[in-house]
């Protein structure tokens, strides 16, 4: 970190391949194309390199992925809309993790999570993105509140508020097919 | 038990942060009080827990490629941070394009200057010294451009030296030597070009009165504007593709 700070970009790359995953999958759903996502991250880290010396402290990743924010809204204010179909290409990408199965899945369990996804990653795309960011960084990347806070800019009272309003949403969403988590009850139960 | 004090339903925000253990410890315990008691508030707090249930499980996304970055990548600019959040300038592109946009200025620029000497010069363009008469009607033009441009003369200057070498930061012409110099008109120019627009360099001598050109006028007018235009767009975009690549070497 120390290195990065003054510019070794060998040592910040250490940091790249540490945060590359989290930073990659938060820019995809934000943006809900693969090409875009992976995009939106390149630029993320560039920035973050140039602007290093600006952290102060704090939960690195928290930083990161406020940079990161930073790019994918950049991006959907260049793109205005979402062009159609760009989310079915990440859903049904045959390479992707999707198609993965879990040792111990029967088919139907699998048929079934891949629903579900499909369902949730659609679900996703049409939130506000305040609310999809605040989602997916507590839910997704697993940040505490007041990291989300600190990524966002914004007050623990919104980070709550907009988290709690993207769940509302996706429950809403989701509720027309009672049967997609009843199967994820059973599969954790 | 307690339950008569908690009778109010907990709403959205209070249940999804009490999922995430994020209200505050009094909050919390009247929270889980409530739930102890409300079976309608029980249900909304699991249909919001399967729903996080259900992003939690989302499948997890890898780059296709590793994102670390390369020199090249990190070189450019540090000028502006400001701009960091916007998206990557391409250096390299744009530093080409302009400086193959200024390339085709030039060449278009010297064509009309042909043209103009065949048409006028008779024969005082057969000089042998080809750059000379470029030098005297670029200088005549930059002129005009110096007073729109402050970089135009100096690049301007590097385009009748040197046609092919654009290489910014260069330095290989004092800047302003063509600048305040050789108004004369076009016919004197290609007379005594060779002579009078090398050694320019005079500084800031006072700008002659330039009707002769315009005393040269008609058939020469449109062509002579044309030369005019393309000696300024040539001394703009090499002033440009300067910027740029001065930019991006730092």
């Amino acid at each position: 970190m120390e290195r990065s700070r003054k510019g070794d970009l060998e040592a910040f790359n250490l940091l790249v391949e540490a945060y590359q995953g989290q930073v990659y999958a938060l820019c995809v759903r934000m943006l809900g194309s693969r090409e875009a996502g992976e995009d939106a991250a390149q630029d993320a880290f560039l920035s973050a390199f140039r602007g290093i010396g600006r952290y102060r402290g704090g939960s690195f990743r928290a930083w990161l992925l406020r940079i990161a924010a930073n790019a994918c809204y950049d991006a959907l204010r260049r793109r205005q809309r979402r062009p159609a179909g760009s989310l079915d290409a990440l859903l049904d990408d045959p390479d992707g993790p999707l198609t993965l199965t879990d040792p111990g899945e029967t088919p139907e369990e699998h048929a079934l999570r891949r629903e579900l996804a499909r369902e949730l990653e659609a679900a996703l795309a049409d939130l506000p993105p305040e609310e999809r960011l605040a989602v997916l960084l507590c839910d997704v990347q697993g940040l505490a509140y007041h990291e989300i806070g600190q990524a966002l800019g914004v007050p623990l009272g919104t980070v709550k508020s907009r988290i709690a309003r993207g769940r509302a949403r996706l429950r809403e969403r989701l509720s027309s097919r009672p049967e997609l988590l009843r199967g994820l009850r059973r599969q954790e139960g | 038990m307690t339950a008569g004090g908690n009778d109010r339903h907990l709403d959205t925000e209070t249940l999804s942060a009490y999922l995430d253990g994020a209200l505050p410890g009094p909050e919390h315990q009247a929270a889980a009080a409530h739930l102890a008691a409300c079976g309608r508030c029980r249900e909304e707090l699991e249909a919001l827990r399967s729903v996080v249930a259900a992003v939690r499980s989302l499948p997890a996304l890898r780059p296709p490629r590793s994102l670390a970055l390369t020199p090249e990548q990190v070189r450019p600019r540090r000028r502006w941070p400001l701009f960091a959040g916007l998206p990557t300038f391409q250096p390299a592109g744009t530093v080409g394009a302009l400086r193959l946009a200024s390339a085709v200025a030039v060449l278009l620029l010297a064509a009309l200057l042909v043209v103009d000497a065949g048409n006028v010069g008779t024969g005082r363009s057969g000089t042998p010294d080809g750059a000379a008469s470029p030098l005297a009607l670029e200088s005549r033009t930059s002129r005009e451009a110096g007073m729109a441009a402050p970089a135009a003369p100096e690049t301007a200057d590097a385009t009748a030296g040197a046609g092919e070498r654009f290489a910014p930061g260069d330095a290989q012409a004092p800047p302003g030597t063509t600048q305040q110099d050789a108004p004369q008109p076009v016919a004197d120019a290609a007379g005594g070009g060779a002579g009078q627009a090398a050694p320019a360099a005079v500084e800031e001598e006072p700008a002659p009165p330039q009707e002769p050109a315009a005393a040269h006028g008609d058939a020469g007018g449109t062509l002579r504007r044309a030369q005019m235009a393309m000696a300024l767009a040539a001394a703009g975009l090499l002033a440009a593709s300067f910027v740029a690549g001065r930019r991006r070497t730092r």
